[in-house]
């Protein structure tokens, strides 16, 4: 299968201290890949990184085509009412589908009238689901796309994701959540400390190991924090 | 031209605030001419021991005064360009500019923005929307003393080197748009070198180097020309600022 992300040697340092070291990932076309990893193991600068937000240190990244990005903070324009949101959203988002922003809007059911900063943070990132997933391109970043939204409404999100999958579009996303990942994604990066412990196919980690995704985690941040950070391949 | 639209729309309430308040300052100007003209002391002696006469070169004052009790012409240049119109200029540019950048990310919308249009494009478009609404500013402020008494070839080389210089100090309060990620930090950033760049103002071996000086078109009033090698190396200053803006948004890492 052919990369659609590709990081070779990338490293990324900031007021001199080292924030990822050495990574080497592989995102393929068609593959929903997520990023798994404590708190401060540099998941967010990882996608940073690959979405121009930041730049590396070092090394070399890859993307093959535009992408389309929900970033951690969610954050749109508060002032602005929901209609207004997307209208704004469909004048500046290239590759914009109106059929599928509205085939979203049913599945979310916001209120057009409501101003974006009157929503919770579990209805704002529903709305930049709708916008991101509105824009038709082969690859899709998301970090942390399901915080804050109840298992329902996550449930609804990992269902656009698998048809996104389904239609040929790539998904990178990172989570803390092991259960959701191991239900829809294929490939998998697991971070510690700014590093990465394992990059490649989730279900030959789970095969290799003998564990579920939980168990698989746990034991290697475990066996990681023993033995030093390294990179294994299994 | 989609991020320019979003910007002028974003802008608009300021830049009719600020021509609703040249309206009204300058309806104050006009018609508060005869109480500043009546209120002036006829007799500076009245004045030899007052604290005034220390800082002030009283014969020049008398002058003039009676020029402006004398001549519209004179009133409405000192009071007007010489004091209320730049100074409103000042606050146009730090109201139009002082939020372009720095809103985007200290509210993170900067991820919703950049993840669709290149930074190129929201550089420019940003930078471009504020120098509109700039240069309205100073072409309506301009031409409101047209409506008294004043002459149209002055007015505009008063307006032209009015812009020259706003660009100038236009370019500063973005680069601490870009540079610092809080609005507040930009705004009290523009003052601070706004005050610092008026230091050379008062000493008078430096007022060749007073940026105000030109917003105030001095040197056009008393001559009649444009200061032409000043302007010059003001917009060239400008553009290495544009350069250094567009360096440091380009460079930013979110």
């Amino acid at each position: 299968m052919n990369p659609m992300i590709r990081l070779r040697s990338v490293n990324k340092e900031y007021k001199g201290k080292v924030i990822l070291k050495d990574i080497n990932m592989e995102v393929h076309k068609g593959s929903i890949h997520a990023i798994v990893g404590p708190n401060g193991a540099g998941k967010t600068t990882i996608l940073k990184i690959i979405t121009g937000f930041t730049f590396p240190t070092r090394g070399e990244v890859f993307v093959d085509g535009l992408l389309g990005f929900l970033p951690e903070s969610k954050a749109l324009y508060g002032e602005k009412s929901v209609k207004d949101m997307l209208k704004m959203a469909e004048e500046l988002t290239p590759f914009w589908q109106n059929t599928t922003m509205e085939d979203l809007l049913r599945v979310f059911g916001l209120d057009m009238d409501k101003r974006v900063g009157e929503l919770s943070f579990g209805k704002r990132t529903q709305l930049f689901l709708v916008i991101l997933f509105s824009q038709d391109v082969p690859l899709y970043i998301l970090d942390e796309p399901t915080l804050g939204l109840d298992p329902i409404v996550s449930n609804k999100v990992f269902s656009i994701i698998k048809q996104k999958a389904i239609g040929g579009k790539t998904i990178l996303y990172s989570s803390h959540n092991l259960s959701d990942i191991e239900e829809v994604a294929d490939e998998i990066t697991i971070m510690r400390k700014g590093v990465i412990i394992y990059s490649g196919d989730l279900d030959t980690l789970k095969e290799r190991l003998d564990k579920n995704l939980k168990e698989a985690f746990l034991y290697l941040m475990e066996e990681d924090y023993n033995e030093g950070f390294k990179k294994r391949t299994y | 031209m989609k991020v320019l639209k979003k910007e002028l729309i974003d802008l608009r309430w300021r830049f009719l605030f600020m021509i609703f308040l040249l309206l009204i300052v300058f309806l104050f100007v006009v018609y508060g001419r005869r109480y500043v003209v009546t209120s002036l002391p006829y007799d500076l002696h009245l004045l030899k021991d007052s604290f005034i006469s220390k800082i002030l070169n009283m014969d020049q004052l008398l002058k003039e005064i009676n020029l402006m009790r004398e001549s519209i012409r004179y009133y409405i240049w000192s009071q007007w360009y010489g004091k209320n119109f730049y100074q409103l200029i000042l606050l146009s540019i730090i109201l139009y500019g002082f939020s372009l950048f720095s809103r985007e990310t200290e509210r993170k919308t900067i991820y919703f923005l950049l993840s669709r249009v290149n930074r190129r494009v929201v550089f420019f478009s940003k930078v471009f929307a504020g120098t509109i609404f700039l240069l309205f500013t100073i072409l309506i402020g301009g031409i409101l003393p047209l409506f008294i008494s004043f002459n149209l070839g002055l007015v505009g080389k008063i307006m032209l080197s009015s812009f020259i210089t706003s660009l100038f100090l236009y370019m500063i309060v973005i680069f601490f748009s870009i540079y610092v990620n809080d609005d507040v930090k930009s705004v009290v950033f523009s003052i601070l070198f706004f005050f610092i760049l008026s230091i050379p103002g008062f000493f008078s071996g430096l007022s060749v180097f007073n940026i105000y000086r030109y917003m105030k078109g001095i040197d056009i009033y008393k001559a009649g020309n444009l200061p032409f090698l000043p302007l010059t190396f003001v917009f060239i200053l400008s553009l290495i600022l544009f350069w250094i803006n567009w360096w440091t948004f380009r460079t930013k890492e979110f």
